[in-house]
């Protein structure tokens, strides 16, 4: 089976180099003659393959329906497991078998897959539609948590903030919980576009989104990978890396920016590599230049840190292109091109930061600054490494496997560079600089024994594309030279298979807490488990009886459904404004506070009675900066709570088993009430009458 | 005058679609005409003015390209609806999808009408087996199929969580906008309207108490409120206060002396001779 490129017939420009080159990085690369061989430029210069006597019969062995239904049979098996292994975490105490279940349905759809995938048997549509599937498969766990409604913490508040678009007509409404978001309106614009066109709700909308993001990110990563190397084979492993990153199981499946720009990410990628590759034709590196661009201004206007990752990419590729071997005019056109499309996305997030989204700046500086005083901080030996997995209730293997998952990734992205370094003048220069930027993996890693985990982690999203790119290569070198026997070729898919295996267990352990990957009884404090229909109901409650819109104060569990489902604006704790005196203090609240609450016009105040029975599961109950969040060992006492119903300026108009919500009135501050039950009250109002 | 090219009416055909579907009154009707050519056409119509939709272009890969650039287009049209102050509708968006599409068929014909194009599809077909990307898509369809099955059987026979119960107690209609101690005359009536949600799989019983300045006030009352259900009624009590601002409160008891479930306290501001200020 052989498979060529149907370009124009008139069309006669070579790839990389010139055709010899090209020839040779086929030899290099995609020594895949049997198979559906992807594009390459020398397929363009090749006549079409003979039809008749090369197409023979398929060889029909037990071994070869059992890998033709294997991936079939295993994602609807594993569909199935995960079914079971949600309904089980959601109606039995926590244990080990929801892990187990879970892992037994990831494992069943995952190892045919990349065994499959790492033969050299199938052809590239084939190849193809695994990967499609792979995608899809890796949205099912992320569907099954929350199938009916939003869940996650951002999840809700980019649903919200969509929901509000979509109600006001226009970009740009403030939300009180994130409020970063308004400036990046590409999803709430996107999901409110189909949300009119479509007549959908906005979960609705985005689940379809989601489905459709998980698909398209993982054929972008086979085609990105498929140019670069001329190998569909490598496409499908690389596809499959990409599948089992860290992020790409839950939170690039929750309903947020990053999700749908992560994959303008990879798609713009693709252009820049469709652009290296169209050759002299100008023309068509003008299409590309073009499609390129109106990706990446839609992820500009979608997601800080991914159109900075993006840039930093596209610098790579550029600096790749640039210092490349050859220096002819044609060379020298396609870096100053590539230069000017990277400088083009680049001007063009520098303009949104400063005449859209200024506030990007403070909002991501206290990580970045957070990671290197971090690190400093461990080189000098001020504080002990961060403890990793401190109290988490993970297996065993789920933790070894984290542990395993970078010295995996080391081992073989060092044999790559060994692999390709005597062969990098010859490689597509995007993939030295995707290979470049996907090291940057390793970089973060010291990242993570700091406080400042969360960056490390965000950043293995977008480095991973590199990684995959990587491994995609060195899959093919190594690939073909296993191909000689029958057991050659078993000992490299088992090998491929056993690497994706760790990859995912441990990326998925590293990156998801259990509260988030699985439903569970109560847990105060992590955003998940803590979304009761109790809390909901009393967001409802007030939404309805009270009306949108009302300020209220309240801890950031809480706030998290007052603020979205209930359509409340929420107070923003601070220093500035500590908020966290009235739940925190058996004293009466600072008159600065109460001054501040009442200038503002903040109207009720919401109490969680388990606030003074647990500790936070995210650290804090309001924001990190509160007093003593770094060293809390109990939570406040339950008499900072009964405080507030002894106090004349607040009236509790609801309350259930666990909440309850109070609405202030100010002009009540020091007034004194007969046989007051509450010693701060009386003194409150003897001070106000002094 | 250049003719319309295929791809040109194949375009044109999904924003028709589109447009037709988008003002069907009919909700199912109206996703399904409506979902694949709001996530095609934008992008397609993009490849058309660039002419790069010709030849034989690899499916899958320029499928996905489209339907990105289809999600591309979408926020970059609303930040230009928004710059000219028209509101994100329904209207606005079938006519800006439809400007699109107008355009770049225009842009298409006057290219083709200028000179013939050099231009290769936006991504070039693959030449394999016959059938073979067919059979595949085919593949990953039944796939598809089989796994949504396992899901909608998953979700019909697993057992599923159930809700932890509780108790839901609130003042309603307008003393819920309550905004303050409540007035009164000192030995007046007072009503007060209150809800009870009974959030649980049983039916309930509760006992309703009330406490002015921790004196218990009337008898206690009894509320059976259905499983998921809620009751609305009122509290009503004479108020013959000692003070001028008082505290009531109104407990929600599981059982007569029981520990108060939930609760509701208000101020009572007495309206007297001694009590103007």
């Amino acid at each position: 089976m052989t498979a060529t490129r149907l370009d124009h017939p008139n069309t006669t420009v070579p790839l990389w180099e010139s055709r010899q080159a090209a020839l040779d990085l086929n030899t290099l690369l995609a020594d895949e003659s049997h198979n559906g061989r992807p594009p390459s430029p020398a397929d363009r210069l090749q006549p079409p393959p003979p039809s008749g006597n090369q197409q023979q019969k398929p060889d029909i062995r037990p071994s070869t329906v059992l890998y033709a239904l294997g991936p079939g049979l295993g994602l609807v098996a594993g569909t199935a497991l995960l079914c079971v292994a949600y309904s089980w975490a959601a109606t039995r105490p926590p244990g080990n078998l929801e892990f187990l279940l879970f892992w037994l349905g990831e494992l069943a759809a995952i190892v045919p897959l990349a065994a499959r995938l790492s033969r050299d048997g199938p052809s590239r549509s084939q190849r193809l539609a695994l990967v499609a599937a792979a995608g899809l498969f890796s949205f099912v766990p992320k569907f099954l948590r929350d199938p009916s409604a939003p869940l996650f913490h951002d999840e809700l508040v980019h649903w919200h903030e969509a929901q509000a678009v979509f109600q006001a007509g226009h970009p740009f409404v403030p939300s009180t919980l994130i409020s970063l978001i308004q400036y990046f309106p590409g999803l709430a614009t996107l999901t409110a576009s189909l949300q009119n066109l479509t007549g959908l709700s906005t979960f609705q909308v985005g689940t379809v989104l989601l489905w459709l993001l998980h698909l398209l990110a993982l054929i972008g990563v086979f085609v990105l990978v498929e140019r670069l190397t001329n190998s569909s084979r490598a496409a499908g492993i690389a596809g499959l890396v990409y599948a089992v990153s860290p992020a790409f199981m839950f939170f690039d499946a929750q309903f947020s920016y990053e999700s749908l720009a992560i994959v303008f990410f990879i798609w713009v990628l693709v252009c820049i590599v469709e652009l290296q590759a169209a050759g002299s034709s100008t023309r068509q590196q003008g299409v590309w230049f073009v499609v390129g661009l109106i990706l990446a201004l839609a992820c500009v206007v979608t997601h800080h840190v991914t159109t900075y990752a993006l840039v930093l990419a596209l610098v790579a590729i550029s600096v790749a292109t640039t210092f490349r071997r050859r220096r002819d005019s044609q060379a020298r056109h396609l870096a100053r091109l590539t230069w000017a499309f990277t400088g083009t996305v680049a001007s063009a997030a520098a303009a949104w930061l400063v005449f859209v989204a200024p506030g990007t700046l403070n909002y991501l500086a206290p990580h970045l600054k957070g990671g290197v005083t971090g690190l400093l901080d461990l080189v000098r030996g001020g504080t002990g490494p961060r403890s990793l997995f401190q109290g988490s209730s993970l297996p065993g293997y789920e933790r070894a496997a984290a542990f395993l998952t970078p010295v995996v990734l080391l081992l073989v992205v060092a044999f790559a560079l060994w692999r390709i370094k005597g062969q990098r003048h010859r490689l597509p220069p995007a993939l030295l600089g995707l290979a470049a930027f996907g090291l940057l993996y390793f970089l973060s890693l010291p990242v993570m024994l700091t406080a400042e985990s969360e960056g490390a982690r965000r950043s293995w999203t977008f480095t991973y594309v590199g990684l995959a790119v990587l491994i995609g290569a060195l899959s093919v070198d190594v690939g073909r030279r296993f191909d000689g026997s029958r057991r050659r070729r078993f000992a490299f898919a088992a090998a491929v298979t056993a690497v994706l295996v760790v990859l995912l267990v441990g990326n998925v352990s590293v990156q998801t807490n259990v509260d988030y990957r699985f439903p569970g009884p109560y847990v105060y404090g992590s955003d998940t488990r803590s979304l009761t229909t109790e809390l909901l109901s009393a967001a409802a409650w007030l939404r309805t009886e009270v009306g949108p819109g009302q300020r209220i104060v309240t801890t950031r569990d809480d706030g998290l459904a007052f603020g979205t489902i209930g359509d409340q604006l929420l107070a923003a704790p601070s220093t500035g404004f500590p908020v966290w005196e009235l739940y925190f203090s058996t004293a009466q609240p600072s008159p600065n506070l109460l001054d501040e609450l009442r200038a503002a016009k903040y109207g009720y105040l919401v109490v969680d009675d388990r606030m003074a029975r647990f500790l936070p599961e995210v650290g804090f109950y309001f924001e990190p900066s509160e007093p003593p969040a770094a060293v809390r060992t109990h939570p406040p006492p339950q008499a900072a709570l009964t405080k507030v119903d002894a106090l004349p300026w607040l009236t509790r108009i609801y309350s259930t088993d666990h909440l309850r919500i109070y609405r202030f009135d100010f002009t009540e501050v020091g007034a004194c009430p007969w046989g007051s039950r509450l010693a701060v009250a009386v003194l409150a109002c003897l001070a106000a009458h002094r | 005058m250049t003719p319309i090219t295929r791809p040109a009416v194949m375009v044109a055909a999904g924003a028709g679609l589109l447009t037709i579907g988008t003002f069907i009154p009919v909700p199912a009707l109206r996703v399904l005409l409506v979902i694949v050519p709001a996530l095609v056409v934008p992008g397609a119509a993009v490849f058309l003015g660039l002419g790069v939709l010709r030849g034989r272009w690899d499916p899958v890969p320029t499928l996905a390209l489209g339907a990105m650039t289809s999600l591309a287009f979408y926020p970059l049209a609303a930040l230009l609806l928004y710059v000219a102050h028209i509101r994100l509708s329904r209207t606005s968006l079938v006519v800006v999808v439809d400007g699109l599409v107008l355009a770049m068929i225009v842009v298409d014909a006057r290219r083709r009408s200028r000179r013939p194009s050099t231009l290769r599809p936006i991504l070039a077909a693959i030449r394999e087996p016959p059938g073979e990307t067919r059979r595949w898509a085919r593949w990953l369809g039944t796939v598809v199929l089989c796994c949504a099955g396992s899901l909608a059987l998953g979700a019909r026979f697993l057992p599923a969580a159930a809700p932890a119960p509780f108790t839901e107690f609130s003042l309603t209609g307008p003393m819920a906008k309550l905004t303050g101690p409540i007035s009164v005359t000192d030995g007046s009536s007072l009503s007060v309207p209150i809800s009870v949600h009974n959030a649980s799989p049983t039916p309930r019983r509760y006992v309703l108490a009330a406490r002015l300045d921790g004196a218990t006030l009337g008898s206690d009352r009894q509320v059976p409120v259905p499983r998921e259900a809620t009751w609305s009624g009122s509290f009503t009590g004479d108020i013959n206060a000692p003070g001028c601002l008082n505290e009531l409160v109104l407990e929600l008891l599981a059982r007569p002396g029981g520990t108060p479930i939930a609760s509701i306290d208000l101020w009572i501001r007495t309206r007297s001779a001694g009590c103007l200020g």
